[in-house]
Protein backbone atom coordinates (compact mmCIF):
# COMPACT_ATOMS: atom_id res chain seq x y z
CA UNK A 1 0.00 0.00 0.00
CA UNK A 2 1.48 3.34 -1.07
CA UNK A 3 1.22 5.92 1.72
CA UNK A 4 1.42 9.69 1.40
CA UNK A 5 4.71 10.04 3.31
CA UNK A 6 6.22 7.34 1.11
CA UNK A 7 4.93 9.04 -2.03
CA UNK A 8 6.32 12.40 -0.89
CA UNK A 9 9.69 10.88 -0.11
CA UNK A 10 10.04 9.05 -3.43
CA UNK A 11 8.81 12.07 -5.32
CA UNK A 12 11.35 14.34 -3.63
CA UNK A 13 14.13 11.81 -4.25
CA UNK A 14 13.42 11.22 -7.93
CA UNK A 15 11.71 14.20 -9.52
CA UNK A 16 14.92 16.03 -10.48
CA UNK A 17 16.56 12.95 -11.94
CA UNK A 18 13.44 11.90 -13.83
CA UNK A 19 12.85 15.37 -15.24
CA UNK A 20 16.49 15.67 -16.34
CA UNK A 21 16.30 12.22 -17.95
CA UNK A 22 13.26 13.24 -19.99
CA UNK A 23 14.42 16.78 -20.69
CA UNK A 24 17.77 15.71 -22.15
CA UNK A 25 16.02 13.32 -24.51
CA UNK A 26 13.62 15.94 -25.82
CA UNK A 27 16.25 18.63 -26.12
CA UNK A 28 15.02 20.69 -23.16
CA UNK A 29 11.57 21.37 -24.67
CA UNK A 30 9.83 22.20 -21.42
CA UNK A 31 6.26 21.43 -22.42
CA UNK A 32 7.24 17.96 -23.67
CA UNK A 33 9.41 17.27 -20.63
CA UNK A 34 6.66 18.36 -18.21
CA UNK A 35 3.94 16.35 -19.95
CA UNK A 36 6.01 13.18 -20.06
CA UNK A 37 7.25 13.56 -16.48
CA UNK A 38 3.69 14.10 -15.31
CA UNK A 39 2.32 11.21 -17.32
CA UNK A 40 5.07 8.95 -15.97
CA UNK A 41 4.23 9.83 -12.37
CA UNK A 42 0.48 9.39 -12.85
CA UNK A 43 1.14 5.94 -14.28
CA UNK A 44 3.46 5.19 -11.38
CA UNK A 45 0.76 6.13 -8.92
CA UNK A 46 -1.79 3.85 -10.55
CA UNK A 47 0.63 0.95 -10.79
CA UNK A 48 2.23 1.30 -7.36
CA UNK A 49 -1.11 1.60 -5.65
CA UNK A 50 -2.14 -1.70 -7.20
CA UNK A 51 1.15 -3.61 -7.09
CA UNK A 52 3.33 -1.88 -4.54
CA UNK A 53 6.40 0.32 -4.91
CA UNK A 54 9.21 -1.24 -6.98
CA UNK A 55 12.56 -1.88 -5.38
CA UNK A 56 14.27 0.88 -7.37
CA UNK A 57 11.61 3.52 -8.15
CA UNK A 58 13.83 5.66 -10.37
CA UNK A 59 14.54 2.67 -12.61
CA UNK A 60 10.82 2.04 -12.96
CA UNK A 61 10.14 5.71 -13.67
CA UNK A 62 12.86 6.09 -16.30
CA UNK A 63 11.76 2.92 -18.07
CA UNK A 64 8.19 4.20 -18.33
CA UNK A 65 9.41 7.66 -19.35
CA UNK A 66 11.57 6.10 -22.07
CA UNK A 67 8.55 4.25 -23.47
CA UNK A 68 6.46 7.41 -23.42
CA UNK A 69 9.24 9.29 -25.20
CA UNK A 70 9.42 6.52 -27.77
CA UNK A 71 5.67 6.87 -28.34
CA UNK A 72 6.06 10.62 -28.73
CA UNK A 73 8.83 10.28 -31.28
CA UNK A 74 7.64 7.16 -33.03
CA UNK A 75 6.46 9.04 -36.10
CA UNK A 76 8.81 11.34 -37.99
CA UNK A 77 6.02 13.83 -38.70
CA UNK A 78 5.85 14.46 -34.93
CA UNK A 79 9.46 15.57 -34.87
CA UNK A 80 10.07 19.26 -35.60
CA UNK A 81 12.73 19.74 -38.24
CA UNK A 82 12.81 23.52 -38.28
CA UNK A 83 16.26 24.92 -37.76
CA UNK A 84 18.09 21.58 -37.80
CA UNK A 85 21.00 21.44 -40.26
CA UNK A 86 22.18 18.29 -41.96
CA UNK A 87 25.70 18.76 -40.61
CA UNK A 88 24.59 19.15 -37.01
CA UNK A 89 22.27 16.18 -37.23
CA UNK A 90 24.84 13.83 -38.70
CA UNK A 91 27.45 15.09 -36.24
CA UNK A 92 25.18 13.69 -33.52
CA UNK A 93 26.06 10.21 -34.74
CA UNK A 94 29.75 11.00 -34.26
CA UNK A 95 31.62 10.73 -31.07
CA UNK A 96 30.63 13.78 -29.09
CA UNK A 97 27.58 13.83 -26.80
CA UNK A 98 24.57 15.73 -28.09
CA UNK A 99 24.55 19.38 -27.06
CA UNK A 100 21.53 21.40 -26.12
CA UNK A 101 20.10 21.49 -29.62
CA UNK A 102 16.43 20.67 -29.16
CA UNK A 103 15.81 19.72 -32.79
CA UNK A 104 18.79 17.39 -32.97
CA UNK A 105 17.97 15.79 -29.61
CA UNK A 106 14.41 15.07 -30.69
CA UNK A 107 15.48 13.63 -34.04
CA UNK A 108 18.04 11.40 -32.34
CA UNK A 109 15.31 10.27 -29.90
CA UNK A 110 13.18 9.39 -32.90
CA UNK A 111 16.04 7.52 -34.62
CA UNK A 112 16.78 5.60 -31.42
CA UNK A 113 13.27 4.11 -31.48
CA UNK A 114 14.32 2.37 -34.73
CA UNK A 115 17.43 0.76 -33.22
CA UNK A 116 17.62 -2.53 -31.32
CA UNK A 117 16.96 -1.73 -27.63
CA UNK A 118 20.45 -2.72 -26.43
CA UNK A 119 22.15 -0.39 -28.91
CA UNK A 120 19.69 2.38 -28.17
CA UNK A 121 20.44 2.13 -24.41
CA UNK A 122 24.15 2.29 -25.07
CA UNK A 123 23.82 5.37 -27.24
CA UNK A 124 21.48 7.01 -24.75
CA UNK A 125 23.97 6.47 -21.96
CA UNK A 126 26.69 8.08 -24.05
CA UNK A 127 24.83 10.84 -25.88
CA UNK A 128 22.14 11.92 -23.41
CA UNK A 129 23.37 10.86 -20.00
CA UNK A 130 26.94 11.76 -20.90
CA UNK A 131 28.55 8.77 -19.29
CA UNK A 132 32.16 8.18 -20.17
CA UNK A 133 33.19 4.98 -21.93
CA UNK A 134 34.95 3.84 -18.76
CA UNK A 135 31.76 4.30 -16.70
CA UNK A 136 29.64 2.43 -19.23
CA UNK A 137 32.21 -0.38 -19.37
CA UNK A 138 32.11 -0.66 -15.59
CA UNK A 139 28.32 -0.71 -15.54
CA UNK A 140 28.19 -3.40 -18.23
CA UNK A 141 31.07 -5.34 -16.68
CA UNK A 142 33.08 -5.44 -19.89
CA UNK A 143 36.26 -3.82 -21.15
CA UNK A 144 36.37 -0.27 -22.47
CA UNK A 145 37.54 -1.65 -25.78
CA UNK A 146 34.42 -3.81 -26.02
CA UNK A 147 32.20 -0.80 -25.30
CA UNK A 148 34.01 1.29 -27.88
CA UNK A 149 33.36 -1.45 -30.45
CA UNK A 150 29.67 -1.65 -29.56
CA UNK A 151 29.36 2.12 -29.60
CA UNK A 152 30.95 2.30 -33.03
CA UNK A 153 28.51 -0.22 -34.46
CA UNK A 154 25.54 1.46 -32.76
CA UNK A 155 26.64 4.86 -34.09
CA UNK A 156 26.83 3.49 -37.63
CA UNK A 157 23.29 2.25 -37.30
CA UNK A 158 22.15 5.56 -35.82
CA UNK A 159 23.79 7.40 -38.69
CA UNK A 160 21.92 5.25 -41.21
CA UNK A 161 18.64 5.97 -39.44
CA UNK A 162 19.34 9.69 -39.43
CA UNK A 163 20.21 9.58 -43.13
CA UNK A 164 16.90 7.84 -43.75
CA UNK A 165 15.13 10.72 -41.98
CA UNK A 166 17.04 13.19 -44.16
CA UNK A 167 16.10 11.35 -47.32
CA UNK A 168 12.46 11.09 -46.31
CA UNK A 169 12.30 14.81 -45.65
CA UNK A 170 14.22 15.73 -48.83
CA UNK A 171 17.14 17.26 -46.96
CA UNK A 172 17.14 19.79 -44.17
CA UNK A 173 17.75 23.46 -43.69
CA UNK B 1 22.68 27.41 -26.09
CA UNK B 2 20.36 26.50 -23.32
CA UNK B 3 21.22 27.28 -19.71
CA UNK B 4 21.89 24.63 -17.08
CA UNK B 5 18.42 24.96 -15.52
CA UNK B 6 16.82 23.73 -18.74
CA UNK B 7 16.98 20.17 -17.53
CA UNK B 8 15.64 20.98 -14.06
CA UNK B 9 11.90 21.17 -13.30
CA UNK B 10 10.53 24.59 -12.42
CA UNK B 11 9.42 25.01 -8.78
CA UNK B 12 5.88 25.62 -10.05
CA UNK B 13 5.82 22.36 -11.97
CA UNK B 14 7.35 20.41 -9.07
CA UNK B 15 4.81 21.74 -6.60
CA UNK B 16 1.83 21.34 -8.93
CA UNK B 17 2.65 17.75 -9.81
CA UNK B 18 3.23 16.87 -6.16
CA UNK B 19 -0.12 18.37 -5.27
CA UNK B 20 -1.86 16.44 -8.06
CA UNK B 21 -0.29 13.18 -6.96
CA UNK B 22 -1.34 13.67 -3.36
CA UNK B 23 -4.86 14.57 -4.43
CA UNK B 24 -4.96 11.49 -6.65
CA UNK B 25 -3.67 9.25 -3.88
CA UNK B 26 -6.25 10.60 -1.44
CA UNK B 27 -9.04 10.30 -3.99
CA UNK B 28 -7.96 6.76 -4.79
CA UNK B 29 -8.17 7.64 -8.43
CA UNK B 30 -6.20 9.18 -11.22
CA UNK B 31 -6.53 12.90 -11.91
CA UNK B 32 -6.68 15.25 -14.80
CA UNK B 33 -3.23 16.37 -15.82
CA UNK B 34 -2.11 19.84 -14.70
CA UNK B 35 -2.40 21.05 -18.25
CA UNK B 36 -2.75 19.33 -21.54
CA UNK B 37 -0.53 21.70 -23.43
CA UNK B 38 1.48 19.14 -25.29
CA UNK B 39 0.04 17.53 -28.34
CA UNK B 40 2.23 15.68 -30.80
CA UNK B 41 4.09 18.37 -32.72
CA UNK B 42 3.28 18.43 -36.40
CA UNK B 43 5.53 19.80 -39.01
CA UNK B 44 2.72 20.94 -41.25
CA UNK B 45 0.27 23.18 -39.53
CA UNK B 46 -2.95 24.76 -40.71
CA UNK B 47 -2.44 26.17 -44.18
CA UNK B 48 -4.61 29.16 -43.36
CA UNK B 49 -2.46 30.03 -40.40
CA UNK B 50 0.69 29.87 -42.49
CA UNK B 51 -0.87 32.04 -45.14
CA UNK B 52 -2.10 34.53 -42.56
CA UNK B 53 1.32 34.60 -40.93
CA UNK B 54 3.03 35.30 -44.26
CA UNK B 55 0.53 37.96 -45.23
CA UNK B 56 0.77 39.74 -41.95
CA UNK B 57 4.52 39.53 -41.98
CA UNK B 58 4.76 37.73 -38.66
CA UNK B 59 6.43 34.40 -38.10
CA UNK B 60 4.63 31.23 -39.10
CA UNK B 61 5.30 29.76 -35.71
CA UNK B 62 3.66 32.71 -34.02
CA UNK B 63 0.56 32.42 -36.22
CA UNK B 64 0.36 28.70 -35.60
CA UNK B 65 0.81 29.32 -31.89
CA UNK B 66 -2.05 31.81 -31.91
CA UNK B 67 -4.31 29.34 -33.68
CA UNK B 68 -3.40 26.66 -31.20
CA UNK B 69 -3.99 29.02 -28.28
CA UNK B 70 -7.39 30.06 -29.62
CA UNK B 71 -8.37 26.44 -30.19
CA UNK B 72 -7.31 25.57 -26.68
CA UNK B 73 -9.21 28.53 -25.22
CA UNK B 74 -12.37 27.55 -27.13
CA UNK B 75 -12.05 23.97 -26.00
CA UNK B 76 -11.49 24.83 -22.32
CA UNK B 77 -14.28 27.42 -22.29
CA UNK B 78 -16.71 25.01 -24.00
CA UNK B 79 -16.05 22.40 -21.31
CA UNK B 80 -16.50 24.94 -18.54
CA UNK B 81 -19.71 26.24 -20.09
CA UNK B 82 -21.12 22.73 -20.02
CA UNK B 83 -20.24 22.51 -16.35
CA UNK B 84 -21.91 25.86 -15.76
CA UNK B 85 -25.11 24.65 -17.45
CA UNK B 86 -25.08 21.58 -15.27
CA UNK B 87 -24.52 23.73 -12.18
CA UNK B 88 -27.46 25.93 -13.23
CA UNK B 89 -29.73 22.88 -13.55
CA UNK B 90 -28.71 21.71 -10.09
CA UNK B 91 -29.42 25.20 -8.77
CA UNK B 92 -32.96 25.11 -10.18
CA UNK B 93 -33.52 21.77 -8.47
CA UNK B 94 -32.13 23.03 -5.16
CA UNK B 95 -34.33 26.13 -5.38
CA UNK B 96 -37.45 23.98 -5.86
CA UNK B 97 -36.46 21.76 -2.95
CA UNK B 98 -35.84 24.76 -0.67
CA UNK B 99 -39.28 26.19 -1.59
CA UNK B 100 -40.89 22.85 -0.86
CA UNK B 101 -39.08 22.56 2.49
CA UNK B 102 -40.23 26.07 3.50
CA UNK B 103 -43.85 25.27 2.58
CA UNK B 104 -43.74 22.00 4.52
CA UNK B 105 -42.23 23.81 7.50
CA UNK B 106 -45.12 26.33 7.28
CA UNK B 107 -47.65 23.54 7.86
CA UNK B 108 -45.51 21.77 10.45
CA UNK B 109 -44.61 18.81 8.25
CA UNK B 110 -40.82 19.22 8.62
CA UNK B 111 -38.48 20.75 11.20
CA UNK B 112 -36.38 23.90 10.90
CA UNK B 113 -33.37 21.61 10.44
CA UNK B 114 -34.74 20.40 7.10
CA UNK B 115 -35.25 24.00 6.00
CA UNK B 116 -31.74 25.00 7.10
CA UNK B 117 -30.25 22.02 5.24
CA UNK B 118 -32.22 22.84 2.08
CA UNK B 119 -31.14 26.47 2.26
CA UNK B 120 -27.52 25.47 2.76
CA UNK B 121 -27.79 23.26 -0.32
CA UNK B 122 -29.38 26.10 -2.28
CA UNK B 123 -26.60 28.48 -1.28
CA UNK B 124 -23.97 25.89 -2.22
CA UNK B 125 -25.56 25.53 -5.66
CA UNK B 126 -25.68 29.30 -6.15
CA UNK B 127 -22.00 29.43 -5.30
CA UNK B 128 -21.22 26.58 -7.71
CA UNK B 129 -22.78 28.62 -10.51
CA UNK B 130 -20.81 31.71 -9.48
CA UNK B 131 -17.60 29.65 -9.40
CA UNK B 132 -18.31 28.26 -12.85
CA UNK B 133 -18.63 31.83 -14.14
CA UNK B 134 -15.29 32.69 -12.51
CA UNK B 135 -13.66 29.67 -14.13
CA UNK B 136 -14.93 30.73 -17.54
CA UNK B 137 -13.65 34.28 -17.05
CA UNK B 138 -10.23 32.93 -16.09
CA UNK B 139 -10.09 30.50 -19.01
CA UNK B 140 -11.03 33.25 -21.43
CA UNK B 141 -8.24 35.40 -20.07
CA UNK B 142 -5.54 32.72 -20.03
CA UNK B 143 -6.59 30.24 -22.73
CA UNK B 144 -5.91 27.50 -20.19
CA UNK B 145 -7.77 25.58 -17.52
CA UNK B 146 -8.37 27.59 -14.31
CA UNK B 147 -5.59 27.27 -11.75
CA UNK B 148 -6.26 26.96 -8.10
CA UNK B 149 -2.80 26.62 -6.61
CA UNK B 150 -1.85 28.97 -3.80
CA UNK B 151 1.02 30.27 -5.91
CA UNK B 152 -0.97 30.71 -9.13
CA UNK B 153 -0.24 34.11 -10.67
CA UNK B 154 -2.75 36.93 -10.84
CA UNK B 155 -4.53 37.11 -14.17
CA UNK B 156 -4.50 40.66 -15.52
CA UNK B 157 -4.36 41.85 -11.91
CA UNK B 158 -7.32 39.70 -10.89
CA UNK B 159 -6.97 37.13 -8.13
CA UNK B 160 -9.21 34.26 -9.20
CA UNK B 161 -7.85 31.97 -6.49
CA UNK B 162 -8.87 34.39 -3.74
CA UNK B 163 -12.27 35.02 -5.34
CA UNK B 164 -12.97 31.29 -5.37
CA UNK B 165 -11.88 30.97 -1.75
CA UNK B 166 -14.30 33.73 -0.76
CA UNK B 167 -17.14 31.92 -2.48
CA UNK B 168 -16.19 28.70 -0.70
CA UNK B 169 -16.23 30.65 2.55
CA UNK B 170 -19.81 31.78 1.93
CA UNK B 171 -20.85 28.20 1.30
CA UNK B 172 -19.05 27.01 4.45
CA UNK B 173 -20.78 29.71 6.52
CA UNK B 174 -24.13 28.44 5.34
CA UNK B 175 -23.19 24.86 6.23
CA UNK B 176 -22.14 26.07 9.68
CA UNK B 177 -25.58 27.66 10.20
CA UNK B 178 -27.27 24.41 9.13
CA UNK B 179 -25.06 22.41 11.51
CA UNK B 180 -25.95 24.77 14.37
CA UNK B 181 -29.65 24.34 13.65
CA UNK B 182 -29.22 20.55 13.60
CA UNK B 183 -27.36 20.60 16.92
CA UNK B 184 -29.99 22.82 18.57
CA UNK B 185 -32.69 20.39 17.58
CA UNK B 186 -30.63 17.39 18.73
CA UNK B 187 -30.08 19.06 22.11
CA UNK B 188 -33.80 19.67 22.51
CA UNK B 189 -34.50 16.04 21.58
CA UNK B 190 -31.87 14.80 23.99
CA UNK B 191 -33.29 16.84 26.87
CA UNK B 192 -36.72 15.43 26.09
CA UNK B 193 -35.27 11.90 26.03
CA UNK B 194 -36.07 11.41 22.35
CA UNK B 195 -32.48 11.43 21.09
CA UNK B 196 -29.54 9.19 22.03
CA UNK B 197 -26.26 10.59 23.36
CA UNK B 198 -24.39 9.23 20.32
CA UNK B 199 -26.63 11.20 17.95
CA UNK B 200 -26.08 14.36 19.96
CA UNK B 201 -22.32 13.80 19.87
CA UNK B 202 -22.52 13.28 16.13
CA UNK B 203 -24.27 16.62 15.69
CA UNK B 204 -21.64 18.29 17.89
CA UNK B 205 -18.93 16.80 15.73
CA UNK B 206 -20.68 17.95 12.56
CA UNK B 207 -20.75 21.48 13.97
CA UNK B 208 -17.05 21.33 14.85
CA UNK B 209 -16.24 20.05 11.38
CA UNK B 210 -18.21 22.86 9.77
CA UNK B 211 -16.37 25.37 11.98
CA UNK B 212 -13.06 23.74 11.05
CA UNK B 213 -13.85 23.99 7.34
CA UNK B 214 -14.57 27.67 7.75
CA UNK B 215 -11.37 28.25 9.74
CA UNK B 216 -9.35 26.38 7.15
CA UNK B 217 -10.74 28.56 4.39
CA UNK B 218 -9.90 31.69 6.36
CA UNK B 219 -6.34 30.44 6.81
CA UNK B 220 -6.10 29.61 3.12
CA UNK B 221 -7.17 33.14 2.31
CA UNK B 222 -4.42 34.52 4.53
CA UNK B 223 -1.88 32.21 2.94
CA UNK B 224 -2.98 33.23 -0.53
CA UNK B 225 -2.58 36.91 0.31
CA UNK B 226 0.82 36.27 1.84
CA UNK B 227 1.93 34.21 -1.17
CA UNK B 228 1.11 37.05 -3.54
CA UNK B 229 2.35 39.90 -1.34
CA UNK B 230 5.59 38.26 -0.20
CA UNK B 231 6.08 36.25 -3.39
CA UNK B 232 6.42 33.01 -1.46
CA UNK B 233 8.23 30.17 -3.18
CA UNK B 234 5.68 27.71 -4.69
CA UNK B 235 7.20 24.85 -2.69
CA UNK B 236 6.76 26.80 0.56
CA UNK B 237 3.21 27.84 -0.26
CA UNK B 238 2.31 24.26 -1.15
CA UNK B 239 4.00 22.86 1.95
CA UNK B 240 2.16 25.29 4.22
CA UNK B 241 -1.15 24.53 2.56
CA UNK B 242 -0.56 20.81 2.92
CA UNK B 243 0.28 21.29 6.59
CA UNK B 244 -2.92 23.26 7.17
CA UNK B 245 -4.99 20.62 5.44
CA UNK B 246 -3.25 17.80 7.24
CA UNK B 247 -3.77 19.50 10.63
CA UNK B 248 -7.45 19.92 9.82
CA UNK B 249 -7.67 16.27 8.73
CA UNK B 250 -5.98 15.16 11.96
CA UNK B 251 -8.48 17.12 14.08
CA UNK B 252 -11.35 15.60 12.14
CA UNK B 253 -9.91 12.09 12.49
CA UNK B 254 -9.42 12.62 16.24
CA UNK B 255 -13.04 13.63 16.64
CA UNK B 256 -14.24 10.66 14.60
CA UNK B 257 -12.09 8.38 16.72
CA UNK B 258 -13.65 9.85 19.87
CA UNK B 259 -17.12 9.21 18.46
CA UNK B 260 -16.21 5.64 17.50
CA UNK B 261 -14.90 5.02 21.05
CA UNK B 262 -18.09 6.41 22.54
CA UNK B 263 -20.25 4.25 20.27
CA UNK B 264 -18.26 1.18 21.15
CA UNK B 265 -18.60 1.87 24.88
CA UNK B 266 -22.38 2.18 24.49
CA UNK B 267 -22.44 -0.96 22.35
CA UNK B 268 -20.51 -2.93 25.00
CA UNK B 269 -23.14 -1.99 27.59
CA UNK B 270 -25.93 -2.90 25.18
CA UNK B 271 -24.23 -6.20 24.38
CA UNK B 272 -24.07 -7.07 28.07
CA UNK B 273 -27.74 -6.12 28.41
CA UNK B 274 -28.59 -8.28 25.40
CA UNK B 275 -29.97 -5.39 23.33
CA UNK B 276 -27.27 -5.53 20.67
CA UNK B 277 -26.03 -8.40 18.54
CA UNK B 278 -22.40 -9.49 18.63
CA UNK B 279 -22.14 -8.84 14.90
CA UNK B 280 -23.16 -5.18 15.29
CA UNK B 281 -20.73 -4.78 18.18
CA UNK B 282 -17.93 -6.26 16.01
CA UNK B 283 -18.75 -3.79 13.25
CA UNK B 284 -18.34 -0.93 15.69
CA UNK B 285 -15.06 -2.41 16.89
CA UNK B 286 -13.84 -2.60 13.28
CA UNK B 287 -14.91 0.98 12.72
CA UNK B 288 -12.86 2.02 15.73
CA UNK B 289 -9.79 0.22 14.39
CA UNK B 290 -10.23 1.90 11.01
CA UNK B 291 -10.45 5.32 12.64
CA UNK B 292 -7.29 4.57 14.66
CA UNK B 293 -5.48 3.51 11.48
CA UNK B 294 -6.59 6.59 9.63
CA UNK B 295 -5.49 8.87 12.43
CA UNK B 296 -2.07 7.19 12.61
CA UNK B 297 -1.65 7.63 8.86
CA UNK B 298 -2.58 11.29 9.01
CA UNK B 299 -0.27 11.93 11.96
CA UNK B 300 2.56 10.33 9.98
CA UNK B 301 1.81 12.55 6.99
CA UNK B 302 1.68 15.66 9.16
CA UNK B 303 5.01 14.76 10.71
CA UNK B 304 6.55 14.24 7.27
CA UNK B 305 5.22 17.60 6.11
CA UNK B 306 6.50 19.38 9.20
CA UNK B 307 9.95 17.92 8.69
CA UNK B 308 10.22 19.32 5.19
CA UNK B 309 12.49 22.29 5.08
CA UNK B 310 11.59 25.74 3.95
CA UNK B 311 13.10 26.91 0.66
Amino acid sequence: MLTEPELLRIYADTIDALYAFVSRRCGGIREVAEDITQDTWLRALRDWRAHGVPEVPIAWLTTVARNLLANTYRHPEQVPLDGVTQERLLAAADEQPIGDDAGVAQLVSYALTKLPPAEARLLEAFHFDRFKVAQIAEAYGVSERAIEGRLRRARERLRRELETVLKAQGGLA
Amino acid sequence: MIDQDTHAPTPEFRAALERRLIDALRAGDSVTPITSRHAPRRRWRTAAAIAAGLLLGVSVNFAAGQVQQNKQRDSVVATLELQQQLAALKLDLARSEADLARRKFGVGAVSSVTVAAAEAELRAREIAVAKAALDIAEAQATAAAPRDEMWAKLVNGRDFVLERLKLDEQSASQRLLAAKAALDEAQRGFQAGAVMQAHLTEMQLALQSAQDDLDLLARKELLRRETIEKKLHPDDATRRLQQMEAQSDVRRAQRELGLAQQRLAIASAQLRAGTMSELDAKRLELNLLERQGELAKLMQLLKALEQRKEK
